[in-house]
């Protein structure tokens, strides 16, 4: 069933972003929610992280105001582990969904979920970077700090983006959700350089552990229009997790994947085991109590994280990729998350020997390289 | 306010709706009473009852009683408002010294009674006692003010850290009553690791640590007369961790024995890799002098030929 889109209980925008389009359009949708402007955020933050649970109280307040640092970044990956070369664009801040795995809930330092709406800037700072690589494909996206699409119903950021993009040729742009919000890309013509990307996992795992999400039979469903639209689709089984039952639950989502969706229109497929830095288990505990996936057999990571060993992350993998093959997924690039040299060796006909290479084997089949 | 002496007996000792410290080593108080006598008289106030209410002085007044002194320096301060008069003692308090984690839990009890505004303690009196202003920690710290007085000995005792705190009171009356003789030996490290991985295994198992602890593993190890205290702790310790990590502490067993087995030379060690994540094993041998080096670069060099030791690494590497 329809998870239905988010709606905050205050909207409050800062005066310096009042006039800004983004904000304007925000206004227009949110007729019936309250406003309140502000000349500063900060008393406001300051009031939330004060409560018993600021990210969950948080998740009730939008903040629409300045992006005052970069709006682009490198993706910080993790040390001692094998990245992808991504680059992630800051256009929102943390997610209405309320994941219990989330890592969101560490970065505390604004809770609020948060738009931002200089875009003047944005197209300005995308200009400047993807302007100096124009030799390589840049795989950039805004799912790392919030949902892609969860706020596209307020914001329109996605046919913002998707049109900025037809002028990046040597950019590939994803947009990242678990969210059903697909109608603003429906209404645009697909351009080949935009992948809409769904995070997936077994049913129990979203039912139990991604609290607010649509469920993974409207993913797929999303993800089956937007390809049959003529989008290119990506996929990210990632959190990975293990329980009782876990390989025929997994299976079962690949199944319905990819009876679904046409192979041929899936950009990249990423698995990622469960892991979290040793700040995060205290706070999922006291958010989560019932959750029981923080009690697996965890080990510290060279990164610090918590991760499963690798004897279970092979097994996960292994049994996943089995599982993509023997549904057709062969032609699919399939990468690994944060994960070793060894996994990769031990499960993928080639370990890349660094992220330059685990950028070209998923910007390849793209053909959107320019030379 | 005025100066005065007061007998011990018009003091009201049953009232300690200010008192902040009910732990307190009097060694250094009772030689300096005795050696010059009490310089900084205690702070009482009159309420309803004929006899004094200590505000702050608890334990000058104890290190007092200790030597029979007849007569007791006092100030008595003319507050009949209780938050005013408790805010009196805690900036003197403030001023000297600072609290430790169950001082901070009574006066944020006190608080939490007397101001009836949580956002307000968290304002206005978190930054004065170094907490992170989030209303968390004043539940945090009121579940402290709250546990039996064997468990608060042993945060005191022990200088407990709050994390350790915090667990300690994750677990209702009777089972931390079970678990105290079990922790109280160990050291801090060792015991905040025991309450983590019992908390999680009573999360994970969905049984409370009571039955948890009633394991016959357990119990065996409880009742062996031949254990001392340290040492059931540290095997009962042991034995958690095992059913907290089974799959980490068969592997770590199995490569000890397989390592056993193998009959190596006890001059040179291997250890697995950490969590056996890595693919490198380590070697480590002791030397005095060229000689015992050249020995052990022997050692070593007949361990290449020696195919058992290298199965043992295959078989942990590639799991």
């Amino acid at each position: 069933m329809d998870k239905a889109p988010f709606v905050p209980q205050k909207i409050y925008i800062t005066r310096e972003s009042e006039h800004l389009p983004m904000a304007q359009r925000i206004l227009e949708k949110a007729r019936h929610i309250p406003v309140e402007f502000i000349e500063d955020s900060k008393e406001l933050i300051e009031d939330v992280l004060m409560s018993r649970d600021p990210v969950g109280e948080g998740k009730k307040i939008l903040l629409v105001t300045h992006q005052k640092g970069e709006y682009v970044k490198p993706c910080p990956c993790t040390p001692g582990y094998i990245g992808c070369n991504y680059f992630i664009i800051n256009t929102e801040l943390n997610c209405p969904l309320d994941c219990s795995y989330c890592i969101l809930q560490l970065y505390l330092n604004n809770p609020l979920i948060t738009v931002h709406a200089n875009t003047k800037e944005l197209w300005q700072e995308l200009d400047d970077f993807l302007g100096k690589n124009r030799t390589r494909t840049i795989r950039i996206g805004t799912g790392e700090l919030g949902d892609s699409l969860a706020l596209d119903h307020l914001t329109g950021r996605s046919a913002e983006l998707i049109s900025r993009f037809a002028s990046y040729p040597n950019a590939c742009l994803e947009l990242k959700t678990k969210t059903v919000d697909i109608e603003n890309i429906l209404k645009l013509a697909p351009p080949q350089n935009v992948v809409i990307a769904w995070s997936l996992n077994s049913r129990k795992i979203a039912r139990q552990e991604e609290l607010g999400a649509p469920c993974v039979r409207d993913r797929i469903r999303a993800a089956q229009r937007v390809s049959k639209a003529g989008y290119r689709v990506g996929f990210h089984f990632d959190p990975i997790i293990h329980y009782e039952g876990w390989a025929d639950d997994y299976d079962e989502i690949i199944e319905e994947l990819t009876a679904n969706v046409a192979t041929e229109k899936i950009a990249w497929i990423s698995l990622g085991s469960l892991r979290f830095p040793p700040a995060l288990k205290p706070v999922i505990q006291k958010r989560f109590p019932k959750t029981k996936i923080i009690y697996e057999e965890f080990i510290t990571g060279k990164d610090g994280k918590s991760r499963y060993t690798k004897e279970l992350r092979k097994r996960l993998f292994g049994h996943i990729l089995d599982s993509l093959e023997k549904a057709g997924t062969k032609e699919v690039p399939v990468y690994f998350c944060m994960e070793s040299t060894d996994i990769w060796s031990k499960l993928q006909k080639k370990t890349p020997r660094d992220k330059e290479e685990v950028e070209k084997l998923l910007t390849l089949p793209l053909g959107v390289r320019r030379t | 306010m005025k100066t005065f002496v007061v007998a011990p007996d018009e003091i009201n000792f049953s009232d300690d709706r200010f008192r902040i410290s009910y732990h307190f080593d009097l060694d250094r108080l009772l030689l300096s009473v005795k050696k010059i006598g009490l310089v900084y008289p205690v702070v009482v106030v009159k309420r309803d009852d004929p006899r004094f209410v200590v505000l702050s002085g608890w334990k000058r007044l104890f290190a007092c009683l200790e030597l029979s002194l007849p007569e007791i320096p006092a100030f008595l301060l003319e507050e009949d408002d209780d938050l005013r008069a408790f805010l009196f003692g805690l900036y003197e308090n403030l001023a000297a010294r600072s609290f430790n984690i169950l001082e901070k839990a009574e006066i944020l009890q006190r608080l939490d009674r007397f101001v009836r505004d949580e956002k307000k303690i968290v304002r206005q009196f978190f930054p004065l006692l170094d907490i992170p202003g989030n209303l968390s920690y004043l539940d945090t710290y009121l579940k402290i003010a709250g546990l039996d007085p064997e468990s608060k000995k042993l945060i005191f005792d022990k200088k407990m850290p709050l994390s350790s705190a915090r667990l300690l009171t994750e677990f209702p009356l009777h089972d931390r009553e079970r678990l105290l003789p079990y922790i109280s030996p160990l050291s801090l490290n060792k015991l905040k690791q025991f309450l983590e991985d019992l908390f999680e295994l009573t999360r994970k198992t969905e049984n409370p640590a009571g039955i948890l602890l009633s394991d016959p593993e357990i119990q065996a190890v409880a009742r062996a007369g031949n254990l001392s205290p340290l040492q059931k702790s540290q095997r009962v310790r042991a034995l958690i961790r095992t059913k907290r990590y089974p799959n980490l502490s068969s592997w770590k067993k199995s490569f000890e024995t397989s390592l056993k087995k193998a009959r190596l030379s006890k001059e040179v060690a291997f250890d697995a890799p950490s969590f056996f994540e890595d693919q490198e094993f380590a070697v480590t041998f002791s030397l005095k002098n060229k000689e015992t080096f050249q020995k052990r670069l022997a050692k070593l060099q007949d361990l290449v030929s020696d195919e058992n030791l290298f199965r043992i690494f295959e078989k942990f590497i590639d799991g």
